[in-house]
């Protein structure tokens, strides 16, 4: 059984979401109540298996674990189906398979239409998302990358709002431009391997990692921007943020929230699993770029999100705030820095999921997200005003709720990478909480005028029970950062390996440069303080 | 964690209990009546008390410092030498002792009160959860081991100050206050972030001793050269005026004061001890926290006391005019924090926390009696509309009169003792100066005046209430005059832990006194850095006496003043007032600090986030990314429907984009 496990798990990971959304069309087509029952238990089944992942997992190795190797395409292709985990995608798959289940009980009330192809393209997605995280290997991961894409662009184009179509192309566009620039320099790498080792072909990011490094480094610089470029559109950073407000005003919630929970950070994981271990020279020549690009996220997206009248556009700029606070503290890279970054691409997915829910809630019972309808809500409805708050204390970070820990230490980790960005990012920390008390005031305080508000239904037992969830969970990554963190410790600890090496090599490439009678450049010292402090 | 001695268990109850509290009242209890709830609340304050006081008389009365490692909060792997433990911890020396006996004695005083004021409102559970959940707080703020831990008490007692100063929040205008209070405080809380990152970056540790098993800063800083403080001077000067940014949002001193004024529309009996005797001295006890770093930055120091100073002076000249008994009482809050405030920056911490611990009585007494006359007026707060009430409220006026005796310092009264010294250290003290002291002394006989006004103008002379709110007026109950009766004991005689040295003399102590002594474990490290690089003033008795007697003559100078201008009812004043004229305004609208703020922060932050989103999301980006296929639209004269067309444009675009792209990443490549 364990052998079974340790040698098949992930791909059963991958299998069971991908077969329960299969079978759920053995079910009775009519009988919808035991579709939703079916997907739940699915899901379920799948949370259970990667508690298994956690229990075999070794926190002391940074080797991936759990990996499986099998051929996949013609083998002189190079290419094959490999996946594996470390530290990182372990703590980002457990948010995966988490996320899933409370997603789908919201869809209990949410979706009303096609409720099977529904929860058969939120398998199919969950599914991709799996082994997007998983995957070792440049095409696999490609692959999956885009089969996300497939589900995403249904729901918003089909279960979404008013404006869905506009949102959904500009969504896929915005994407797949990306993807390609993906693709490009995927392509590159896999070529310039093959030039490199005697035209042995390989798309296994482990040995690539050791060419790419290699590389000179105006080409490790173009290829690391076009990587990065892609992730950064998904995360998605200033500038290229805008398709995500219109995406997640117009997708139903459960996209929005499994969008804001584990979309996003497929961005964030790809800088963290592809642009930085691949071109680490690139990383450290553009951590400060990286990191400015990151603060101006939190302030713009800060502004920006205080100045919306509609609630879900909000919360959807509030996103592009924080997830500039993850790429800043991934950019420190440092491990206050990466550690937080990842902590807080956790504590996003719950504290944002719920918010994401939250606006659900309200919008299934009023059909607006317009906040000037609302006001005194905690008069009619103290329960969802209560999960409210606790919702938005894990957005502003409150110490004691996980979000001020990811925060706190990327923080850190920027404050001590470059102290006058800390700073800027730490302004961050004002403005947050002026765009969610001033959504918090509009939202429940003050008197119930509208009439409409007076007899609004609290939450509803099943709704309680997913909000109450993820309250506990916020609470409870306040104070369990650091046997979270433990798993991804050795992960990060060798990608900080790999960062010194990149920083060796720029050093012997300048002094090479400077032999050329060109001048070394003065940041290397800086570079070396920023990693040995 | 297994094996804990006694102290240390106890320690834990003191500060789980009120969480328990909390969680009891917000969950389990929101359909009990209301005794229940009360009961339940005070006991879970009442009980830490009692605990506290063993702790207090046992082990802290030793000086030993019991210290308690809860779990390692943030871990910071990989930091050479070895990874960074953060640990969630707890430690009652003798600065914490003292504040533990204030919070938890007070607070049960508080809760006991707040049974019979709350007693009309409904959903009352909420209002004793919330306050459960801010003692726990405040005693994570003064009980954290290391500045991370104090952080979350600090942001805490800023959450529930939100959620009780907006605890009426059907009223619009009270939920606004308590989110201006949260804002302001989070601009502090900057300043607090920042300080533990200059902290961790200068010393890699957080905690401040080593009571938790961990090296601490105050280890550390002793055992660094001066050589090194002087090469680090600048880093340490931006540590301690991040450190007074924190304190000034907390504490309420320039320019951050003006959230407190605001949080006046939160229940009374929040006021009196969140807004006077807890929460807002945390700054003071941070800065003495961190006493050790302070000291080695004179430039920190010096502009710690000057804010301070002017904080005093300035809170006071508001507190003339204002015509709202919380109002008046609020802002010589700000005013007496800063005399707390100052009395750090010139060096005497000790009187600071002396000072600390005698407003908590006063004032916790002054606001709970101004709260018994607003229960009695019916929510009435104005005091143009009172007078006369001492003949129908004898107990709360005869309270309230000597609570103003010892916040204007009649002789040998708490506030006196206390004031007296700082006043003393303001001119003498390791960073004094006589321009410290002359601030100190103008804002002391500002006191004596507003006061004597406010007290006059409630309680005695003529009523000005309307016939039927005055008949109905009537003493309260004992959950009231209790509380009342025990503050005004502890306002009269609380003074003696900070006896002047030539007071001293007269009854035959000699020495330092209590406070001095107490303290010394905790200061020690501050006192010997003062030492070494301050000059410090021979004490003289002649100046000591001096001081005191030029305070206490003006004290009853203005006492006797306010008197015989309000005796007769607020025309005197009203003379006055029209004679200044504009000035009259422009102290009455407090200086119209908040429409400066609005102009020069609120409304430039407000167009920013306008021109961000208005200019950048929608024109700029949108316009390019939507523009340029609706102009390709435009020019290849697609006939179709928009939408369709639109996308197909766009898509072409896109790829052609993307294609363009690929073209020269591989021919820069290649």
């Amino acid at each position: 059984m364990n052998e079974f496990f340790a040698r098949g798990i992930l791909s059963l990971l991958i299998l069971i979401p991908l077969l329960g959304a299969a079978l759920l069309y053995v079910l009775p087509a009519k009988n919808e109540r035991l579709q939703r029952n079916f997907a739940l238990a699915v899901a379920l089944v799948e949370l259970v298996a990667s508690f298994f992942l956690v229990r075999g997992f070794s926190a002391e190795s940074y080797n991936f674990q759990f990996s499986e190797f099998r051929n996949w395409l013609p083998v002189e292709t190079g290419i094959h189906y490999i996946v594996g985990v470390d530290g990182l995608s372990l703590i980002l798959v457990l948010l995966t398979t988490a996320l899933s289940p409370l997603v789908l009980l919201s869809t209990y009330s949410s979706v009303q239409k096609n409720v099977r192809e529904f929860l058969a393209l939120f398998l199919f997605l969950e599914a991709a998302m799996v082994g997007t995280f998983v995957s070792l290997d440049l095409i696999l991961f490609y692959v999956f990358w885009e089969a996300m894409l497939i589900p995403m662009y249904f729901m918003i184009g089909f279960w979404g709002g008013k404006n869905r179509i506009y949102a959904t192309v500009k969504f896929v566009l915005y994407t797949v431009f990306g993807s390609l620039l993906m693709l490009v320099a995927f392509a590159y790498v896999y070529y310039v391997h093959a030039q490199l080792h005697g035209g042995a072909y390989t798309t296994n990011i482990i040995e690539l990692y050791k060419t790419t490094a290699a590389l000179p480094l105006n080409q490790q610089l173009w290829l690391f921007g076009a990587l990065t470029l892609a992730f950064a559109i998904k995360v998605p950073m200033f500038p290229v943020h805008t398709w995500l407000p219109d995406a997640h005003v117009e997708a139903p919630t459960a996209g929005s929230v499994i969008l804001a929970g584990v979309l996003l950070k497929m961005g964030t994981y790809g800088l963290m699993r592809f642009s930085i271990p691949l071109f680490p020279a690139a990383a450290i020549k553009m951590s400060s770029v990286m990191i400015a690009l990151g603060v101006v996220g939190i302030i713009y997206g800060a502004l920006i999100a205080w100045r919306q009248t509609d609630i879900k556009k909000l919360i959807a700029y509030s996103s592009v705030s924080h997830l500039g606070f993850v790429v800043a503290g991934i950019f420190a890279l440092n491990t206050a820095g990466m550690s937080g970054a990842l902590y807080q691409m956790v504590n996003h997915g719950v504290s944002t999921g719920a918010l994401f829910l939250l606006v659900g809630v309200i919008y299934e019972r009023r059909h607006t997200r317009e906040l000037s309808e609302f006001g005194g809500l905690a008069s009619s409805m103290p329960w969802y005003a209560f999960f409210f708050v606790i919702a938005t204390l894990g957005s502003v970070a409150l110490p004691g709720t996980g979000g001020f820990v990811g925060e706190w230490m990327i923080l850190f980790g920027v404050f001590k990478a470059n102290s006058v960005l800390g700073i800027l990012a730490a302004s961050g920390v004002v403005l947050g909480a002026i765009y969610m008390l001033w959504l918090v005031l509009k939202m429940f305080w003050g008197p119930l005028n509208n009439s409409e508000n007076k007899k609004l239904e609290d939450v509803c037992g099943r709704e309680a029970f997913i909000l109450g969830t993820l309250s506990v969970a916020i609470f409870a990554l306040g104070v369990l950062s650091t046997p979270v963190l433990e798993h991804a410790q050795a992960s990060l600890m060798h990608l900080q390996k790999t960062l010194q090496s990149g920083e060796a090599y720029i050093i012997s490439f300048e002094n090479k440069n400077s032999q050329l009678g060109s001048e070394a450049p003065q940041d290397r010292v800086a570079a070396s303080e920023r990693n040995h402090p | 964690m297994e094996d804990m001695s006694t102290p240390q268990i106890l320690l834990i109850l003191v500060f789980v209990l009120p969480l328990v509290g909390a969680i009891l009242n917000g969950f389990f209890l929101r359909a009990a009546n209301r005794h229940m709830i009360t009961a339940v609340a005070t006991a879970a304050i009442a009980i830490p008390f009692v605990l506290s006081l063993v702790l207090f008389l046992g082990p802290i009365w030793k000086g030993e410092t019991v210290g308690v490692r809860l779990f390692d909060w943030i871990t910071l792997s990989l930091e050479k030498p070895a990874d960074l433990r953060i640990g969630f911890g707890l430690a009652a020396d003798r600065l914490s002792g003292l504040l533990l006996l204030v919070i938890t004695g007070i607070g049960s005083l508080i809760h006991l009160y707040s049974g019979e004021y709350m007693s009309h409102e409904k959903g009352v559970y909420r209002f004793f959860a919330y306050l459960n959940l801010f003692v726990f707080s405040m005693l994570a703020l003064v009980l954290g081991s290391n500045m991370l831990t104090t952080f979350l008490g600090w942001e805490g007692v800023g959450l529930c100050s939100y959620l009780l100063i907006g605890y009426w929040y059907e009223g619009e205008s009270n939920a606004i206050a308590g989110m201006k209070a949260f804002l302001v405080n989070r601009v502090g809380d900057f300043g607090f972030l920042m300080a533990m990152f200059l902290a961790l970056t200068l010393f890699g540790t957080l905690d401040y001793s080593s009571a938790t098993g961990v090296k601490g800063l105050a280890e550390i800083v002793a055992a660094l050269p001066p050589e090194w403080f002087s090469l680090h001077s600048t880093t340490i000067t931006l540590m301690g005026l991040s450190i007074l940014l924190a304190v000034t949002g907390k504490s309420a001193q320039m320019p951050l004061y003006i959230w407190l004024p605001d949080a006046m529309a939160g229940p009374t009996p929040v006021s009196a001890l969140i807004h006077a005797a807890t929460m807002v001295t945390a700054g003071v006890y941070f800065m003495t926290r961190t006493s050790f770093l302070l000291v080695h930055s004179p430039l920190a120091m010096a502009t710690i006391a000057a804010i301070g100073a002017a904080t005093a002076v300035f809170a006071a000249t508001i507190g003339f005019v204002q015509t709202d008994i919380k109002k008046v009482l609020a802002y010589s809050t700000v005013s007496q924090l800063g005399f707390m405030v100052l009395a750090c920056g010139v060096g005497a911490f000790q009187f600071g926390i002396a000072h600390l611990v005698t407003h908590a009585f006063f004032k916790a007494l002054l606001f709970l009696g101004a709260g018994s006359v607003i229960y009695a007026m019916h929510h009435e707060q104005d005091i143009l509309k009172m007078g006369g009430l001492a003949k129908k409220m004898p107990a709360t006026a005869l309270t309230f009169v000597i609570g103003t005796m010892a916040i204007v310092g009649f002789p040998l009264m708490a506030g006196f003792m206390s004031k007296d010294e700082i006043l003393y250290n303001a001119f003498a003290g390791p960073f004094g100066h006589p321009i410290f002291w002359a601030l100190g002394a103008f804002a002391a006989a500002g006191t004596a005046f507003y006061m004597t006004r406010l007290t006059v103008l409630t309680f005695f002379g003529k009523t000005r209430a309307d016939h039927h709110t005055f008949e109905h007026a009537h003493e309260n109950n004992w959950m009231i005059v209790l509380p009342l009766s025990l503050l005004a004991i502890l306002s009269v005689v609380g003074g003696v832990i900070s006896v002047p040295g030539v007071i001293g003399e007269l009854f035959g102590v000699h020495g330092e006194n209590f406070i001095t002594h107490w303290l010394a474990p905790v200061l020690e490290n501050a006192q010997k850095t003062m030492e070494h690089t301050r000059h410090i003033h021979e004490h003289s008795e002649g100046l000591e006496w001096g001081l005191m007697g030029a305070s206490v003559g003006t004290m009853i100078a203005m006492v006797a003043l306010a008197w015989t201008m309000y005796r007769k009812g607020p025309q005197g004043g009203e003379r006055v007032a029209t004679a200044l004229g504009g000035i009259y305004r422009l102290v009455l609208d407090k200086w119209r600090i908040d429409e400066l703020y609005g102009v020069v922060f609120v409304k430039p932050l407000q167009i920013t986030a306008d021109i961000c989103y208005q200019v950048g999301d929608v024109i700029i980006v949108e316009g390019l990314v939507n523009g340029v296929p609706r102009m390709l639209k435009n020019i290849t004269q697609v006939a179709s429907d928009f939408h369709g067309g639109f996308v197909r444009t766009y898509a072409k675009f896109m790829y052609l984009g993307v294609i363009v792209l690929a073209a020269i990443l591989f021919w820069s490549l290649v």
